[in-house]
């Protein structure tokens, strides 16, 4: 059955802080109905009130949820995000959540890495503290792509949590931590102990899909990032293949059945680019 | 202060409990909504659109929003009729709320075998006709657009079916009062307008319609306009009951159709926005009907174009 009942409530911002790199905000929102049960991995789904146009709600990856207030984090993209950006501390939302189903946090390994593309950051330092609660590997290493240095979102973040968190930065330009991309810096940080690791992610599809090829062996479960309509599975609008499957539709809803698959189950070839 | 307004109404022969439906292919089979339809507040449901198979429906992208509306391209995914026969609808008997039934198909047997099954089964309120999904390559919509064929289906269907029959229609004509008079000639118990307008969004970097499908049908307030102008067209020149809807987003919109000659309103790109958008519409229109100091909404229906003569 599911594990959770689509509910709306009136967020507060209580606090929106505009990253370094400017297109990206920090937001806190004041929605305890979301926060209590969110989970990592799961997302809400916001409008702002009063507004007909845009007429969607648009869905953010949880980022943190503790003390009835969630953090979430956005990038200003459209004219939805280019509202939320503009709105000062105070102003009221309306929040429906938490959807989806979050990272499933059984499995036990020796290492843990967590990989994120971009702001895909979002959900995975919420991950990681999850991951290190439940004792779930003894080592957590995040990683993180980004085009510059100055597009490492939340490095900072991650970086304070140095004394059980093992961070590491990629840049495609070099300017900080390893020039390349994060596929090719897990590479070099999981040789060796891929029998022992599991792998979590959250960013694009296409880093997402190199990670399953690379590694078909290694459990990996990934959230993915994609435009959604009603956010509860009823519109069909947001949808993946599957790897196909008899007695299985071709089609997964990723607002319902996701935002986090395992990586094995989906057929990457077939994924809109 | 005027006693609390009947809000049930009848609609070509079902009873329901509230005048809001929610509308096929918004509202699944009734599972994602199940805390929502428990609080009683809905008139009934309209399933996702039945066909014979099991149809996997179109690749993405599906939806894109549009100026006050979206469109989509679903493409009729569904379980099929045995499968929903099997699973989903003791599901939705266990609502305890009138259920009524979408059918779609490619040809005129397979909505008329897709009807048969359905209609043999207990606990089935209504069956809704859709002869007007945008989205599929052949069938669906080309049923809806001339009175010939509009008129054949219908009959063939009204053959077999036990329940009142709504027939949806689609806005994409030069005349829908010509297409409901069809309908109305094959037996159709009442009309569901309107079903979405064909449109269509390019992606200027990439060149190329976004829709996978190119086109989509397009819904939400929107429409609301256009929706409006087709219930008074068919309730001035057709005398059938008519289900309204088209971007209807509270209660006031609501009362445009019901003023304009519906008799009962659905819901559905607005359940998208808010899962209790039935809820809040019905409980708009017992307003507007206090303040009105009406005490149905039946003595409401079409009475615009009493005021517009």
């Amino acid at each position: 059955m599911k594990e959770v009942v689509p509910q709306t409530e009136t967020g507060k911002i209580v606090r929106k802080t505009a990253l370094p790199v400017g297109e990206y905000f920090e937001t806190v929102i004041d929605a305890p109905v979301a926060a209590g049960k969110a989970r990592p991995g799961q997302f809400v789904h916001i409008r702002l009130r009063g507004n007909s146009d845009p007429l969607l709600r648009r869905p953010f990856s949880i980022a943190g949820a503790e003390n009835g207030k969630l953090t979430i984090l956005f990038k200003k993209v459209g004219r939805m995000t280019a509202e939320f950006a503009e709105m000062k501390d105070g102003a009221e939302l309306d929040v429906l959540g938490p959807l989806g189903h979050g990272y499933d946090l059984t499995r036990k390994t020796g290492n843990a890495f967590l990989v994120a593309g971009g702001y895909g950051i979002a959900p995975l330092l919420f991950l990681a503290r999850a991951i290190r609660e439940k004792k779930l590997a003894p080592k957590i290493i995040l990683i993180e792509g980004a085009r510059t240095a100055a597009h490492l979102v939340w490095a900072d973040k991650a970086q304070a949590e140095s004394a059980w968190l093992e961070f590491i930065a990629a840049t495609e330009d070099g300017t900080a931590g390893k020039k390349g991309n994060a596929v090719e810096a897990l590479a070099e940080a999981m040789k060796g102990k891929e029998g022992d690791s599991q792998m979590f992610a959250c960013g694009p599809m296409g880093m997402l899909g190199a990670m399953h090829k690379r590694w078909p062996g290694v459990p990996f479960q990934c959230a993915v990032e994609n435009q959604m309509g009603c956010g509860m599975g009823l519109c069909q609008g947001c949808i993946l293949p599957l790897v196909p499957k008899a007695g299985q539709p071709l089609y997964t809803r990723i607002c319902h059945d996701g935002p986090v698959y395992d990586g094995n189950a989906i057929d990457w070839d077939k994924c809109p680019k | 202060m005027s006693a609390t307004p009947d809000l049930r109404v009848n609609l070509g022969g079902i009873s329901l409990p509230g005048p809001v439906l929610l509308a096929s292919g918004t509202a699944g089979y009734g599972e994602e909504l199940e805390q929502v339809l428990a609080e009683g507040m809905i008139g009934g449901i309209i399933v996702k659109s039945i066909t014979l198979e099991p149809r996997d429906g179109n690749p993405p992208p599906r939806i894109v929003e549009t100026p006050s509306g979206m469109l989509n391209a679903i493409g009729l995914a569904n379980v099929g009729v045995d499968v929903f026969i099997r699973e989903k609808l003791p599901f939705l008997r266990g609502l305890k709320i009138p259920i009524i039934v979408n059918i779609a198909g490619f040809a005129i047997d397979d909505y008329v075998e897709t009807a048969r099954r359905v209609s043999s089964e207990a606990g089935i309120a209504g069956i809704e006709l859709n002869i007007s999904c945008p989205n599929v390559k052949k069938g669906g919509m080309e049923f809806g657009v001339e009175p010939g064929p509009a008129e054949e289906i219908t009959r063939r269907v009204r053959a077999v079916v036990k329940q009142p029959l709504i027939v949806k229609l689609s806005p994409n004509v030069t005349d829908i009062t010509v297409i409901a008079q069809a309908v109305k000639n094959g037996g159709a118990d009442a009309v569901a307008l309107i079903n979405t307008f064909v449109g269509m969004v390019i992606d200027i970097e990439k060149r190329r319609p976004v829709l996978q499908n190119g086109v989509g049908g397009l819904s939400g307030p929107a429409i609301r306009p256009l929706a409006v102008r087709c219930v008074w067209q068919v309730s001035k020149k057709v005398d059938i009951p008519i289900l309204g809807l088209g971007g209807i987003m509270d209660g006031n919109n609501a009362m445009e159709f019901i003023l304009a000659g519906a008799s009962a309103v659905a819901v559905g790109t607005g359940t998208f926005l808010d899962p209790n958008m039935g809820a809040r519409v019905t409980a708009g229109m017992a307003e507007y009907l206090r303040k009105a100091g009406a005490g149905t909404i039946k003595e409401m229906v079409g009475i615009a174009h009493r005021e517009a003569k």
